[in-house]
């Protein structure tokens, strides 16, 4: 279970998270939803200390980290028990395909170059990867080299994986093999935090949705309250936007 | 030519030339290693912007960047025993002026190296995108492990052929050391000339010496950077 409480950043003058909590129980999967600006890729790096929260308070397992003053204990703790996914994929360049999984079982859990390498090798195979084992990021495409990130973020058997906005940097027609690699994912059971703009998967696959906007939480519950039935105004201006009234859906 | 230049003259000096090539060496080698290691000290703090330390380090380089290096040496050879000739004297009991004028030589070399390799060595770490770092932050890497195993490796391949460039005009910048004395293969070629009376086949001697050992440098850079290059892929 993570549970974030009265969690507030500002960037310069700009208040960017004003006072938000939420809570995620385990094995569940929630998906954050809302424009750009509304603080929710914030929300999630501040998580994983990528961005330093100014304060709140974050119960994580029997932790309770304090924003205002995290340990650096806490800090790797966090990080070592979050996976994190990122928008443009972060993928080592200097390093392959199998390198680049392997690098946080080697360097970070101390496991054997064997040990790593067999771990390595099935998480790959399970996002479609094995064969581009020994290929540099720079040799695949977005959509590859993001199944990578994920593989990377998996093969550490972390409590919970953030992604943040994890196809927003893809071709469109390289989102649906990312997506799909995602929900198997989300089919281990693991508990995920998605930041995403892709209804369609939201709504498959989260068990709850937030919406946020203006650095707030506005409104959360499950994927069809939230879509077909939202009780926020601002809620449905937001939606009517992204999946407008009447239209086909492909 | 005439009498300007003979062959059998060219074949006599040119030994005595080449043997103080060791000078120059010892120069290159000792300038580039500590002037790297200031550098990496220069790349590290103008990086993260120590607000006292940032200011003063801008000062240093456009000072060292902004100056001949030719005035930097006689700063460094004419000023540092008239300002700390007292203090090294009382306290090591060394007489400043009685030092090898390499020393000091060294000391303007190095201090400008700092500069400049400082320079491409920020410029190399910064070149390495910010999220590849947050990713090595992410799978819960130390800040150490971070810098070591990611940023380090591609940030040293960015350097390398500046490096090389680098490292290639400080030793054809070591020609300047013989106007404080420093009797180089340059020094020592002017020095036969005017013994002798016949300079140029000195000076060519020398000219001979410096294109040989640059390309050498430069032939042994690009063969470290086709090394790296071998492992990664070649748009990184």
């Amino acid at each position: 279970m993570i549970e974030l409480n009265g969690v507030k950043k500002s960037f310069g003058k700009q208040e960017v998270l004003k006072d938000v909590s939420i809570k995620v129980e385990d094995g569940e999967v929630v998906v954050i939803l809302g424009p750009s600006g509304s603080g929710k890729t914030t929300l999630l790096r501040s998580i994983n200390f990528l961005e330093k929260a100014d304060s709140g308070i974050m119960k994580f397992k029997d932790k309770e980290i304090n924003f205002k003053s995290p340990k650096k204990k806490d800090i790797l703790y966090m990080r070592r028990h979050t996976g994190f996914v990122f928008q443009n994929y972060g993928l080592f360049a200097h390093k392959t395909v199998l390198q680049n999984v392997m690098e946080g079982l080697v360097q970070v859990q101390k496991k054997s170059k064997q040990e790593a390498q067999s771990i390595a090798e099935e998480v790959l195979a399970n996002v479609g990867m094995l064969e581009k084992r020994d290929s540099y990021p720079a040799q695949l495409s977005g959509g590859q080299q993001q199944r990578v990130g994920i593989a990377r973020a998996v093969a550490l058997k972390p409590d919970v994986i953030l992604f943040d906005e994890p196809t927003s940097a893809l071709d469109p027609e390289l989102v649906g093999e990312t997506l799909e690699v995602i929900k198997a994912v989300a089919k281990t059971g693991i508990t995920m935090i998605v930041v995403t703009h892709e209804m369609s998967f939201a709504e498959d696959v989260a068990d709850r949705v937030i919406f946020m906007d203006g650095g707030v939480v506005v409104e959360e519950g499950k994927p069809g309250e939230i879509f077909y039935k939202p009780k926020e105004e601002r809620t449905r201006q937001f939606l009517s936007r992204i999946i407008p009234q009447d239209a086909y859906v492909i | 030519m005439g009498n300007y230049f003979s062959a059998e003259r060219f074949v006599h000096i040119f030994p005595k030339v080449i043997s103080n090539l060791s000078v120059n060496l010892h120069i290159v080698f000792w300038s580039m290693l500590l002037g790297t290691v200031l550098g990496i000290i220069v790349a590290v703090l103008r990086i993260y912007r120590v607000p006292v330390v940032s200011g003063l380090l801008g000062i240093y380089i456009s000072f060292m960047r902004g100056t001949p290096l030719l005035v930097q040496m006689m700063i460094s050879f004419y000023g540092i025993p008239i300002v700390f000739g007292a203090l090294f004297m009382q306290l090591f009991g060394i007489n400043l002026n009685r030092l090898d004028p390499v020393i000091f030589v060294e000391i303007a070399i190095v201090l400008n190296e700092g500069a400049f390799l400082g320079e491409i060595f920020r410029g190399a770490i910064t070149s390495v995108p910010a999220v590849q770092a947050e990713a090595g932050y992410s799978i819960g890497m130390t800040g150490a492990q971070t810098f070591y195993r990611i940023v380090l490796p591609q940030a040293f391949k960015v350097a390398l052929p500046h490096y090389g460039v680098d490292f290639i005009g400080v030793f054809q910048n070591t020609s300047l050391v013989f106007i404080l004395g420093v009797v180089d293969i340059l020094g020592k070629a002017k020095t036969l000339g005017a013994a002798t009376g016949h300079s140029l086949e000195g000076y060519l001697s020398a000219a001979i010496v410096y294109i040989a050992f640059s390309l050498l440098l430069k032939g042994a850079f690009l063969l470290a950077e086709s090394r790296m290059k071998n492992g990664t892929a070649k748009n990184v």
